[in-house]
Formats: C-alpha cells, sequence, structure tokens
C-alpha cells in the first residue's frame, strides 16, 4: 500500500515536472522570439523573415508648357510654312515661306516644355527609357501639325535629338529624389491659314520605365 | 499545441510589422503629358475706301480708233492716247481723277508684312462702248505705278499691323465708239491674302 502511494507520488511529480517543462519551453520560445534566446533543444525549427524595401518609383511630372507664343500665321497656296522651337533656348524661328507669312506679334519670350523624372532618393546615375506618344490634333487648327519633336535632357547633354513617336530613347536621371528636367522642342507644320484665330493647343505623353 | 499557436500567432504578427514597413504605391513606370500651344491671328480685313473716278469727259471716236484715259494709281492726272482723229477732252481738268483705294488691316503687331492682292475680276461699264481693259495699283511701300493682271497676285506690304494700311488702284478705260452721255460706273474686285 506505501509502495502505491509512494508510486502515485513520484508519478504525479512527473506530471508536475513534464507540465512544468512545458511551460518552462513555451516560455523560452515566447523569450527566443523577443530576445532571441537560445533553447536548449536537440533540435528546432524557426521562420526568418526576410525583409526588402523596394523603391522603383518614377515620377514624371509635366512642368512647363511648350509655348510657341503668338503668330500672325499666313500660308499661301501648296506652301507648307513651318514654325520650330529650338529644344535648347525655346526659340522659335519660320521657314518655308516664300509667300507665306510667319510674323510674331508679341516680344512675349517662348518657352520650350519640360518635364522632370524623378527617382528615389539614392537612386543616383540611374538610365530610364523614355518614349512619346503620338501628338494630338491642334485644337480649333487642323491647319497645324506638329511635325516633329525633339527633347534634351538635363542631366545629360549628348542625350539630345529627335524624338520619334514610339521609339525609346535613354534618359540618365544623376541624382534621385532632385530628378532630371526633360526639354522639348518641335516644329509645327502650317498647310493653310488657319480658320480661327485664338489659341490651339496639342498634347502628346512621354512615358519613363526601366 | 498551444506552442504551434504561439507560433503562428508569432508569425502573423512579424508578417503584420514586415507589410507595414515595406512602402507603398511602387510605380516602375510613369508618364506625362507635354501640351503645345500656339496662338495665331491671321485675320485680314478689307475696307472699301474712295471710289476711282475719272470725272466728266468729252468723247468722240472716229475711224475705228479705241482711244484710251489712263487714271495712274499714283497720282490724279490723267494721261490719254490712240486718239489720233478722236476727241478725248477732260471737261474738270487733266488733274481732277481720283484714284480709288481700299485699305487692308493685319493683325497689331504684323509691322512691315507682305501680303497679296489679286485683281479677280472687272465689272465692266454696262450699256456703253467704253470698257475698263487695265488696273494698276500703288502702296506707301510699293510707290510704282503697277499693272494688276487678273488671278495674278502682287505685293502690299502693310506697314503697321492694326493700322488700316491704304492700297491705290487707277484703271484705263478704252472706247469703242462714241458713247452716249451719261454716268457710267463699274468695279474691280479685288482679294487680299497671303
Amino acid at each position: 500500500m506505501r509502495d502505491a502511494i509512494q508510486q502515485q507520488g513520484i508519478q504525479e511529480i512527473i506530471m508536475n515536472f513534464r507540465t512544468l517543462k512545458t511551460l518552462a519551453l513555451l516560455g523560452s520560445a515566447a523569450l527566443a522570439l523577443g530576445l532571441s534566446y537560445g533553447i536548449s533543444k536537440a533540435a528546432d525549427s524557426e521562420t526568418v523573415e526576410v525583409l526588402m524595401d523596394i523603391e522603383s518609383g518614377i515620377t514624371a511630372t509635366a512642368g512647363t508648357t511648350m509655348d510657341f507664343g503668338d503668330w500672325l500665321v499666313g500660308v499661301h497656296t501648296a506652301e507648307t510654312p513651318t514654325l520650330t522651337m529650338a529644344v535648347s533656348t525655346g526659340n522659335v524661328t519660320a521657314g518655308g515661306t516664300t509667300l507665306s507669312r510667319l510674323v510674331k506679334l508679341t516680344g512675349a519670350a517662348t518657352t520650350a516644355g519640360t518635364v522632370v523624372v524623378t527617382l528615389p532618393a539614392g537612386a543616383d546615375g540611374v538610365t530610364l527609357q523614355m518614349q512619346r506618344g503620338t501628338v494630338s490634333a491642334f485644337s480649333g487648327a487642323t491647319e497645324f501639325t506638329m511635325t516633329s519633336v525633339t527633347y534634351a535632357n538635363s542631366d545629360n547633354v549628348a542625350q539630345t535629338g529627335t524624338l520619334a513617336a514610339a521609339t525609346p530613347v535613354p534618359i540618365d536621371v544623376d541624382i534621385g529624389a532632385t530628378g532630371a528636367t526633360v526639354s522639348f522642342g518641335g516644329v509645327i507644320t502650317a498647310t493653310a491659314t488657319p480658320a480661327t484665330d485664338g489659341a490651339h493647343t496639342a498634347t502628346f505623353n512621354v512615358a519613363f520605365a526601366y | 499545441m498551444n506552442f504551434k499557436t504561439f507560433k503562428t500567432l508569432a508569425a502573423i504578427g512579424t508578417a503584420a510589422v514586415a507589410l507595414s514597413v515595406m512602402p507603398i504605391a511602387v510605380n516602375a513606370a510613369d508618364n506625362a503629358d507635354v501640351t503645345a500651344s500656339l496662338t495665331t491671328h491671321s485675320s485680314i480685313t478689307a475696307a472699301n475706301g474712295t471710289d476711282m473716278d475719272f470725272g466728266r469727259w468729252l468723247v468722240i471716236v472716229r475711224s475705228s480708233e479705241t482711244p484710251t484715259i489712263t487714271l495712274p494709281s499714283t497720282s490724279g492726272t490723267y494721261v490719254t492716247g490712240g486718239a489720233t482723229n478722236s476727241t478725248l477732252v477732260p471737261l474738270d481738268g487733266v488733274n481732277a481723277g481720283v484714284p480709288g483705294t481700299a485699305t487692308v488691316t493685319l493683325p497689331t503687331g504684323a509691322n512691315n508684312t507682305a501680303i497679296q492682292v489679286t485683281l479677280d475680276s472687272i465689272t465692266d461699264f454696262a450699256g456703253a462702248a467704253l470698257d475698263i481693259t487695265a488696273a494698276s495699283y500703288s502702296t506707301a511701300t510699293e510707290t510704282t505705278d503697277t499693272a494688276l493682271t487678273i488671278g495674278t497676285g502682287a505685293i502690299v506690304t502693310t506697314v503697321t499691323g492694326g493700322t488700316p494700311e491704304t492700297v491705290s488702284f487707277g484703271a484705263t478705260v478704252t472706247a469703242s465708239a462714241t458713247p452716249t452721255d451719261g454716268s457710267y460706273s463699274g468695279a474691280l474686285n479685288i482679294t487680299f491674302d497671303y
């Protein structure tokens, strides 16, 4: 009988010990997660989280409008005079005016169009691809067509020239977060005297990608 | 079981922390629209000025001649011709002619701009043995009396945009017979364009 009682007591002690061990194990695991303490076990497994911040964002923001200014446009029969904006200066010059007349009416400065493209801070010296879409028709003046678009990159003077539609060109961005300014010029060709006086606008889209 | 649940919760908590740390709205490409603007003022405004007035004449045509009276655009002094046996007498004086005029105006700022003047047609004198057979023009810049040919443009320089530029017109009247007395009128139909 006494042996039986002793045996039961030993078993209760063992059970309590197991329970205590389990609790201790849980406590150790919790500490391991929180404090990276080691666990005295012959084998165990744990999940190691891998974190990586991806900052690939490209931000393209329209800057100044490509402003050709205020012009008298008189197109003589069969002529197709042009207004050409230099991308480097924004200055506009007239051409193809044997009998046609293109006269700048005010002294207001003309301006090249700009788009600022920005990368995340620290992304220095990255080359993007720039691609332009088609140019829309000029509002209220079907007699005008933008027949050529030129570009220049503030961050790389060698990156300048004609920007054909759907033909990507490289654009370097020297300093992340600061951004590169891409300027745009172009050529407007007139096929007839515009029937309507006033302001005419057209747009084209430029997309930047890696 | 409790340990597994705890481990799962810990993993979920870690994932939630990781997600909250990662940046949002990553755009690997972006685009912008470039707007091109152009403002035009192309209107040409033409207006009648002074009627061309040949005044009063004694006209007698003889010997199948076709005498002419020319009023240049540059003065009121008549020039007659082809009247060997015929008679052409300016009853108000040889300098009494009045060249015709029209004005043409371009937009303000369009200074010293050359456009075209075209003689589209001549509306002849009605019911008379008198025909308007030629026309000419001159301006402050184009100072020489210059013949206008129907359908062919000639240069007119507008000196100051916004200010009407006067274009003067002359003509030649040819008589094929002695006309009936009366007052006759015709017209030069003129177009200004680029």
